[in-house]
């Protein structure tokens, strides 16, 4: 299973709305991998990568947090000098469109989270099966 | 929701215009959480009475 939920919360810009996801997140004894945060002037959206994203969209549906589940895929980050090129190129050179990318680490390793179109997302992961390129099935 | 900030910026012009549209309000939209706008509690007051108790 290569490909990874993601969730999209929807977060005011006012003071306290990302702790009350995080509260929730928290006093659930649910675990955040990854967080990434994107803002316009008054509202943004939250992406995080938690243990156990079923849950944790009850949890949040539970307590009126508006949110999606989105599929994002996984690359392990191979640390040398142009590794991250290397992947955008691959899937630029085959028509595949970014829609945004972030990073994550952990103790044993890092990795590049990306999202593409879900039109795209299966055309994507064989091209990079095609080309050893090491998607993680979990993070 | 959507997962894409652009997509949220057009539903709210989508808001905006429908109200223009259809109510001629030219209104200032603001997206929050679902169920988060305080529900009226009654009628509009819009008579103070001021009548002295006698």
């Amino acid at each position: 299973m290569s490909r990874i939920k993601q969730l999209s919360i929807f977060v005011e810009n006012k003071m306290g709305q990302l702790t009350d996801v995080t509260t929730l997140l928290a006093s659930n004894n649910l675990s955040i991998k990854s967080i990434n945060l994107v803002d316009s002037t008054e509202f943004g959206i939250l992406r995080l990568i938690v243990d156990d994203a079923q849950k944790a969209k009850q949890v949040l549906d539970d307590n009126g947090i508006s949110l999606k589940i989105t599929e994002v895929f996984a690359i392990e980050i191979d640390d040398h000098i142009g590794s991250f090129n290397e992947i955008v190129s691959l899937l630029t050179e085959n028509g595949i469109n970014i829609e945004y990318t972030y990073t994550i680490n952990n103790q044993e390793n890092g990795a590049f989270i990306f999202k593409v179109t879900p039109v795209e997302l299966e055309k994507t992961l064989s091209l990079l099966e095609e080309n050893n390129i090491k998607v993680l099935g979990e993070i | 929701m959507t997962d894409s900030l652009g997509e949220m910026a057009m539903i709210k012009k989508e808001i905006q215009s429908a109200l223009l549209n259809n109510l001629y309000i030219n209104a200032h939209v603001v997206l929050v959480q679902p169920r988060s706008i305080e529900r009226s509690m009654g009628k509009a007051v819009r008579i103070v009475d001021k009548r002295k108790e006698s």
